[in-house]
């Protein structure tokens, strides 16, 4: 029970499935704290996990791939700025919109592309590579889960840590932070709101491609409909729980994504799949419960 | 959607009539695209919708679970209840009364009554976990119902996976529970479709939620606390107790929707069979702008899209998701504020309206 709990294996998993959370958390971070409203993180990641097989699959090389999913995550940004900030439309109903619309995009061009349903596998269809480092190699338990990860695990961390520089320490962060709690003091202040809401919007559509490339070329080499399964809407969860402060969110990332680790773990156990699948999710609820359990002395006020 | 004069009203039109152009001309690029004729494909899908007598079966097969869904979005997002759990409540329901199907044993009309019943409050139940969780630790609604979606659709998998007993794999295509009694069923309206009476349940839903908003003082509450929270509050709405019967009606329409897919339709449950249909409500809800007559006439061209698009499946190469797509740019040029931007045109101030509405608060 406990080499569930703890094993190398369960830590490793950890690792590798908080990557594309943590990536898309990290840059909603930046549209959260400009005051955007966006929970379209799940169709911007599944078209970025769709262009970035595309571009592997072109090239047989996983790096363009990644710049396949980062340009299409950014497009679908631009997409989702265009109508909240320029057509008037409401963020909500943008966002849901998108998601269902990409999951129609993704399968549609899934048939057109590759001539398949379901789910897409080839040899074309490299993963990014695994990096060893060998000073790792005496560190026995930390070398099993730190080591022989692919590339971006590890960038996934310096993202974390660059882009809480970034919001926490530069004038650049301080304005977007200021646009987010009173866009009409920033304004003031000499701030272009608009400017500074595109900017975070693309930011988010960048991290979210990225997020969306790991998905089919982190390990897996397969893209599957519909494949992001609601990694979106955790990740938004996730910058809820940070309040979207990079470290925080982050740190919720590698909680959910440890749920997960776990379920392969527990289903050996004997405990139904489909009990152990609901894991993730409940467990977002619940940090979510105990994040909220300040707010535990209002409950004497509910009378009406 | 009270149209106050003329203008208005043509400006409304034309809204929908330039929507409606643009996603045609996009379609066609769309189906062209696949590599089928847009024509033929169009005409497919006019064909799939009323060509026939089982083509407008359906139809209607399909607007009935539109306008159910819709409802129950409009009953929520009116009152800023922003309940995007529809889905999860719509299977919880469902299973609820696939059960009562199965075992439950009762004469005559008594079953499928007690069938939707049980499916509805289920529902209801499903529904007062996160309107629970937003009154005692103040968490957004929308995130829990969110993540209680998939939390419904595992777990209605594993009770179906135990309902079907020992002979369950765990392909969630191939599993289903046993086919309910047919006692239960709703009778089906045209022979050889799936079109049953449910869609005068959800007409009778539209009319009562269209008479409560109109004429009664609930509904003016309810109305109330949508528009102007802090106004309500002030002229005495109990805005809790508003909240949470609200919340719980939402989850009653949709898990009374849930029950109407297995009685009318599927007459067993399988995993996952809803597709998104409770996403679709909450899009028809945004097209209707909240208005339960306007949720009736969307669902109308949402269902009588999605019986068409699956004609146009089978008739050309084209993919029925095709649509799917159609239907979400729908949704997006047509909640584009037309209005407002027509208004920034016109007095170009050097003064930037702040980009992004942002969340409007809720009710408690």
């Amino acid at each position: 029970m406990l080499n569930t709990l703890l094993g190398t294996v369960t830590l490793a998993a950890t690792l590798r499935l908080a990557t594309p959370l943590i990536f898309a958390a990290v840059g909603g971070c930046f549209g959260n704290r400009a005051g955007v409203f966006n929970i379209a993180l799940e169709s911007f990641m599944l078209t970025s996990a769709f262009f970035a097989t595309y571009g592997t699959w072109l090239t047989a090389n996983p790096y363009v791939g990644v710049l396949f999913g980062i340009l299409a995550g950014v497009l679908c940004a631009a997409l989702f700025g265009l109508f909240v900030f320029h057509l008037e439309s409401d963020g909500m109903v943008v966002s849901i919109a998108m998601n269902l619309g990409a999951w129609g995009l993704t399968t549609l061009m899934m048939v057109a592309l590759f001539g398949v349903r379901g789910s897409f596998m080839d040899e074309r269809l490299v993963s990014l590579p695994a990096l060893h480092f060998s000073i790792l190699e005496p560190l026995g338990k930390v070398n099993g889960v730190l080591n022989d990860q692919n590339v971006l695990v590890y960038l996934a961390f310096v993202a974390v840590a660059v882009m809480w520089v970034v919001m926490y320490q530069t004038p650049f962060g301080l304005r977007l932070r200021g646009v987010g709690i009173n866009a009409r003091a920033a304004q003031t202040s000499g701030v272009n709101i608009l400017a500074y809401k595109w900017v975070s919007t693309i930011i988010t559509g960048v991290f979210c491609g990225v997020a969306g490339a790991v998905l089919p070329i982190g390990g897996t080499s397969v893209f599957a409909e519909n494949m992001t399964a609601g990694r979106g809407f955790l990740a938004v969860a996730a910058i809820l729980v940070g309040q979207g402060n990079p470290l925080l969110a982050a740190a919720s990332c590698l909680l959910f994504a440890y749920a997960s680790a776990l379920s392969v773990g527990i289903q050996n156990l004997g405990i139904p799949s489909q009990l152990v699948e609901t894991l993730p999710y409940v467990a977002t609820i619940l940090v979510l419960l105990i994040y909220g359990a300040r707010n535990l002395k209002h409950v004497s006020k509910i009378s009406r | 959607m009270r149209l106050k004069n003329k203008s208005e009203l043509l400006l409304e039109t034309l809204k929908y009539v330039l929507a409606f152009t643009a996603v045609a001309v996009i379609g066609a690029a769309l189906i062209s695209f696949q590599g089928a004729a847009p024509g033929e494909a169009y005409a497919a899908i006019l064909q799939g919708i009323c060509g026939s007598a089982s083509a407008i079966g359906n139809t209607i097969r399909w607007i009935t679970p539109c306008i159910f869904t819709g409802i129950a979005a409009t009953v929520a997002f009116r009152s800023g209840v922003m309940n995007l759990g529809i889905e999860g409540q719509l299977y919880v329901g469902a299973f609820a009364a696939t059960l009562v199907g199965l075992y439950a044993e009762l004469p005559g009309w008594l079953l499928p009554l007690a069938c939707l019943l049980a499916g509805s409050l289920s529902g209801l139940l499903f529904a007062l976990i996160p309107a629970v969780i937003k009154l005692v630790f103040r968490i957004d609604e929308m995130i829990t119902t969110l993540m209680l979606n998939y939390v419904a659709l595992w777990v209605t998998e594993y009770f179906t996976k135990i309902v079907k007993g020992a002979s369950a794999n765990n392909n969630s295509k191939a599993m289903a529970t046993p086919v309910i009694q047919e006692s239960a069923e709703l009778t089906t309206l045209v022979p050889r479709t799936n079109a049953s009476t449910g869609i005068f349940i959800a007409l009778l839903l539209v009319a009562v939620v269209f008479v409560i908003y109109r004429f009664t003082k609930v509904g003016y509450e309810m109305k109330q606390v949508g528009e102007n929270l802090r106004f309500a509050r002030v002229g005495g709405v109990r805005t809790t107790r508003m909240f949470i019967s609200i919340f719980l009606l939402s989850g009653f329409i949709a898990g009374l929707c849930g029950a109407v897919e297995i009685l009318g339709v599927y007459g067993k449950f399988t995993p996952s069979f809803a597709n998104n249909i409770g996403w679709d409500g909450i899009m028809i809800s945004m097209i209707a702008k909240n208005s339960p007559v306007g949720v009736a006439l969307a669902s109308m061209l949402w269902g009588a899209l999605k019986a068409g698009a699956l004609q146009m499946e089978r008739v050309t190469s084209t993919n029925r998701l095709t649509v799917e797509l159609i239907q979400a740019m729908f949704v997006l040029f047509v909640t584009i504020d037309y209005r407002r931007l027509w208004g920034k045109w016109k007095d170009r101030q050097p003064r930037k309206r702040t980009a992004g509405k942002g969340k409007e608060g809720g009710i408690c």
